[in-house]
């Protein structure tokens, strides 16, 4: 008996997600956590000559393990709400000694700022068990970072009107193939914020989620944001709040 | 009671939450090429859709938005729809480099 032609109903979705499924044993993102964890031992770098092994993300001085996942949240010793590249600039800065501010102004993929954002490795969780979203909240200082990034994520200007909201504030939408998460609520787990970072097929890279949003607003034909910029930070602490109970997949795969 | 005061008494009253907003914007972006930070000032129409955040406008007022909008288009005097693609992509190539 012949077989009708399944393939045709096929989505482009489907095929992406096949896709993903093959290359789940082999994400090139693996080298980038190898260099990551390299990085972040390395004993004499920079002009401290130290490593980064005493930073603190969040659960105290060299406690990585699930630190990822409850990122962006308030720093005291800094007084800001961090993300995880913006804190990782706090730790360059004071325990190795390099100009933070010179690094958030080079450009992406170059220099220093290279293995900053690709320096990911202490949110990876070691044991691949599922590490679910769980920033914490109720702090007057958290809240109102929340409420700044609703409102910079509903904020439309550019010459095309663009916001967060127009690509990411309904269900079902799509860039051509690409489907695009709401992320005005829990998208899912390994969905919107719970995929990044993630190794980039179309271009081979590791995209960081500060590169990430970088790239959301060039396409928003809005101006430079700032690498670690308040505006970014507030980005995350909407999402990530959006997000309580996703699974974090990355380093996730993507197109 | 003072100004600084009152801000530290409510920092997520929404008269607060616009100015730290605006602040944070201003901040955070710089120039990059075309694309300069005098993007980021918003119209009349911009500014009310933001503050509806996802929910629907009074449809009168959405309309009256719409209508506004509409009128500001301007379509060619000409007739002609499609240019000349290649002087395009020269602009589009300079306004890159």
């Amino acid at each position: 008996v012949p077989r009708p032609l399944l393939a045709q109903t096929k989505s482009a979705a489907d095929g992406i997600a096949e896709y993903r499924k093959m290359l789940e044993d082999g994400n090139p993102a693996e080298l980038f956590e190898a260099k990551g964890e390299g990085l972040w031992k390395q004993t004499r770098r920079g002009p401290k000559n130290a490593s980064l092994e005493q930073c603190d993300l969040g659960k105290g001085p060299g406690k990585v393990k699930g630190a990822f996942v409850e990122l962006p949240r308030y720093f005291a010793d800094t007084g800001r709400v961090q993300d995880l590249e913006s804190r990782l600039l706090t730790c360059m800065a004071n325990l190795q000694g390099f100009d933070a501010g010179e690094i958030a102004k080079t450009p992406f993929g170059r220099g220093e700022q290279k293995s900053t954002w690709k320096r990911w490795w202490p949110g990876s969780p070691p044991s691949r068990a599922a590490m679910r979203f769980n920033l914490p909240q109720g702090m007057p200082r958290r809240s109102k970072m929340y409420e700044l990034g609703k409102r910079v994520f509903f904020y439309r200007g550019g010459p095309y009107d663009f916001s967060c909201a127009s690509c990411h504030g309904e269900d079902g939408k799509r860039i051509r193939l690409q489907d695009l998460p709401n992320l005005t609520k829990n998208p899912g787990d390994g969905i919107g914020f719970a995929a990044w970072p993630a190794y980039r097929v179309s271009n081979g890279e590791l995209w960081s989620m500060q590169l990430r949003l970088n790239d959301c607003y060039r396409q928003q034909r809005f101006p430079f944001p700032g690498y670690a910029s308040d505006v970014t930070i507030a980005l995350g602490v909407y999402m990530g709040v959006n997000a309580k109970g996703a699974e974090s997949i990355a380093p996730a795969i993507k197109r | 009671v003072g100004v600084a005061a009152l801000r530290r008494l409510c920092i997520a009253c929404p008269a607060e939450l616009r100015r730290a907003a605006a602040a944070m914007l201003k901040a955070s972006f710089r120039d990059q090429g075309i694309a300069k930070v005098d993007r980021l000032q918003q119209d009349a129409s911009n500014g009310e859709c933001s503050a509806a955040e996802g929910k629907p406008l009074a449809e009168a007022r959405a309309k009256a938005i719409e209508a506004a909008n509409l009128a500001t288009v301007k379509m060619p005097a000409d007739g002609k729809y499609i240019g000349d693609w290649q002087a395009g992509e020269r602009w589009r190539r300079t306004a890159e480099a």
